[in-house]
């Protein structure tokens, strides 16, 4: 990795980045954890955390809003306005609480409902999200957020297949649950019994793994 | 505050989480979520999930500029921003829920003794109604039909449908075809929060909510 490249614990003054470097050369370092990068933008404004996340992030917020049918080009630039968000309210994330990639998640499905609703209403000016925060995680779980997570993506991949695939597609397509249960050929009940087990199991294995 | 006993399926919870809900069940949800600890904990897991299977979806290139456009960005001053106080808003002397209070609301509407209908702004063009509905003590609504889905969230007092008591919180769906007469229960007037889509199907006084809604 370039020297230029390192992520930087304590620069105090901004760090100056080469704009002419692209995302991929900040697509490095998957294994480090983003929330610092995060909290090194809310309390040091610093540049370089700011490009390691919009290498980690931006594309897979685009990958992300492709699946639930947006246009290349909205797609490119809601990734774009949703890392400019993580760079805004960089102060109200709180490491403890979310990992970074769900409070991503949230700021981009907001963006992403606002986008709609500016569509269909150009006056509306409401940009803030009405969806509620994200919960935060209950404070005495003793797991942190971002280990709870790592649980989480570890115990999603072992769902039986057909409640993993009604799980992503609740999320990766833009689509009624009774789309979904005509896409897969079985009944809407079969879809909502298959969705409960999933999160009845999750649940279960993050709780025993406390 | 009383338990609740009626709460959105987990498919509309991972609707509202995903964000795949339309504007005005997503409503009604926040509505119920506004008073339901054990439903925020279930939206905060799907919303977890959605967090884990970002982290793990494929990535697809962003342009070769968007770096650079996002760099230059951060650097321009955050565009002004409508302020996002909390607003408080009460319609009937009831204090609305925070996702209701940010909407326009349109005049109350009289419907019949005691009955009368807001209208929520919403996206009309995604065929949903979304509205706020008054029913006073004593008073049965006629039996009537739904061609579409609904989504309920009782705001103030409290009514029975089937047997089955819906108080303030609670939280209630009906599909396509389902016919029912719901009474309102209790020495209160109740208020709804209601989003639905397709229509009623019904005569006499329901047709004069229909006529006022134009659902």
């Amino acid at each position: 990795m370039p020297q230029a490249l390192r992520p930087v614990a304590s620069a105090s003054p901004p760090l100056w980045i080469d704009p002419m470097k692209t995302v991929a050369e900040f697509q490095a370092n998957e294994r480090a954890d983003p929330s610092a990068w995060i909290v090194a933008i809310a309390t040091k404004q610093c540049r370089e955390s700011f490009a390691l996340l919009f290498g980690r992030f931006a594309p897979r917020v685009k990958s992300y809003l492709l699946k639930l049918g947006a246009k290349p080009e909205l797609a490119e630039e809601l990734a774009q306005e949703t890392l400019l968000a993580v760079w805004r309210k960089a102060a109200y994330f709180d490491p403890s609480r979310a990992s970074a990639s769900t409070w991503i998640f949230t700021i981009a499905r907001n963006l992403r409902i606002d986008a709609i609703r500016r569509e269909r209403h150009p006056d509306d000016l409401i940009d803030e999200p009405e969806l509620l925060p994200a919960e935060e995680t209950r404070p005495d779980d003793a797991l942190s957020a971002g280990e709870r997570e790592q649980k989480l993506r570890t115990a999603l991949k072992t769902l039986p297949p057909d409640q993993a695939e009604v799980v992503r597609l609740s999320f990766f397509h833009d689509k009624a649950h009774a789309e979904i249960s005509q896409n897969l050929g079985v009944p809407l009940g079969t879809v909502k019994s298959r969705l409960r087990l999933a999160m009845v199991r999750l649940r279960a294995q993050l709780e025993d793994l406390l | 505050m009383s338990r609740l006993r009626h709460h959105p399926t987990e498919v509309v919870l991972a609707g509202y989480a995903s964000g795949a809900l339309a504007d005005g069940p997503s409503l009604t949800v926040s509505a119920h979520l506004d008073l339901c600890p054990a439903c925020r904990s279930r939206v905060a897991l799907f919303e977890q999930v959605g967090g884990a299977l970002l982290a793990d979806v494929e990535q697809v290139d962003m342009a070769d500029d968007a770096l650079a456009r996002a760099l230059a960005g951060i650097e321009r001053p955050q565009p002004a921003r409508r302020a996002s106080t909390p607003v408080s808003k009460s319609i009937g002397g009831l204090a609305l829920p925070s996702a209701v209070a940010r909407r326009e609301i349109g005049a109350r509407r009289w419907v019949g003794p005691g009955i009368w209908v807001a209208p929520i702004k919403s996206n009309a063009a995604d065929g949903w109604r979304t509205y706020l509905m008054r029913v006073p003590q004593g008073v049965a609504m006629p039996h009537h039909g739904h061609h579409g889905p609904e989504f309920t969230t009782v705001l103030q007092g409290a009514f029975v449908d089937d047997n089955s008591v819906f108080a303030a919180g609670d939280f209630g769906e009906s599909g396509e075809g389902l016919e029912h007469a719901p009474s309102v229960h209790g020495d209160s007037a109740c208020i709804c929060l209601i989003s639905g889509q397709g229509g009623i199907k019904t005569s006499g006084l329901m047709s004069l909510v229909k006529s006022f809604l134009r659902v």
